[in-house]
């Protein structure tokens, strides 16, 4: 997403040389990104193209994250689903005789329990949030 | 992944092992208060721990997770005996008493473990305390976006 972001932006790029063509470098652009393309098709938006700049800079970024999220929250998922498992084997061990701190145990099964509401919590904002977007009018 | 939710748990959870330890050896100075011979044929002598601090990095590291998690902790890294010499008491009826008669008793003065006791049970409920303390903070923290 960087190298788009990095490129000179196309109003200095056509202040800098005028002896590039404005059409060009909108091309150039509209290759690179969806908005550019669905904007850069149009007559009018090709002859002042300093008003394209903004746009190319959001929109890459917006892509990225969108796969990262899922990935992050499977790993959040991974690591609950850890905690309870260390709080299960903690408790096992000391009903079982193996270890004698109950302390221990009684810390991690607080731990598991804490990082199972905070998942719980962002359980529910997602599903608000998936709710709210549902109920939005076309 | 390894998450740390509640603030300072792995500090304190370190802390109450030691301060378990330090109630052992008090209890075991308690129950020895009398005994004139131990395992290997001497008088009891009053046992003390040494706290260290450690530091210890979590495990299951993963990548990106880095040193402000290093978290430093207690541990108990010497148990030793108090070299005091005991009361002498005259008894030779006693079969630990030497040739003049006399009974070296341990060197534990119960009234001073039970201060000891005192001390080092507040400690483990300080610990505890902080704890709940810091699972509340947790909790709480979470109620923002209700």
């Amino acid at each position: 997403m960087n190298e788009i972001s990095s490129l000179p932006s196309l109003s200095d790029l056509l202040t800098q040389n005028p002896n590039l063509q404005a059409n060009q470098q909108l091309d150039r652009f509209a290759s690179n990104s969806e908005i550019g393309q669905s904007f850069g098709t149009s007559e009018s938006q090709r002859t002042n193209g300093v008003e394209f700049v903004p746009i190319d800079k959001t929109s890459p970024t917006d892509r990225v994250t969108a796969p990262g999220f899922s990935n992050m929250f499977e790993n959040f998922i991974k690591g609950v689903d850890q905690k309870k498992k260390i709080s299960a084997r903690e408790t096992q061990d000391l009903i079982l005789g193996r270890s004698d701190n109950i302390h221990e145990a009684v810390v991690k099964s607080q731990e598991a329990g804490v990082a199972f509401n905070l998942m719980i919590e962002v359980r529910n904002k997602l599903v608000e949030s998936y709710k709210e977007l549902m109920r939005m009018q076309v | 992944m390894s998450m740390n939710l509640i603030p300072g748990i792995e500090s304190t959870g370190s802390a109450l092992s030691a301060e378990k330890i330090r109630l052992e050896i008090i209890a075991q100075n308690i129950a020895n208060s009398n005994t004139t011979q131990d395992a290997s044929g001497n008088v009891y002598k009053r046992k003390e721990v040494a706290f260290e601090e450690f530091i210890k990095t979590p495990e299951r590291r993963t990548p990106g997770y880095v040193d402000e998690n290093l978290y430093q902790g207690v541990r108990v890294t010497d148990v030793y005996d108090d070299q005091t010499p005991g009361r002498m008491i005259f008894n030779p009826g006693h079969p630990h008493a030497n040739e003049d008669g006399m009974v070296e008793m341990p060197n534990v003065d119960v009234s001073r473990e039970m201060i000891d006791l005192i001390s080092a049970s507040r400690a483990y409920e300080a610990n505890l305390t902080v704890v709940k303390t810091s699972r509340r903070m947790a909790q709480q923290a979470m109620s923002i976006g209700k």
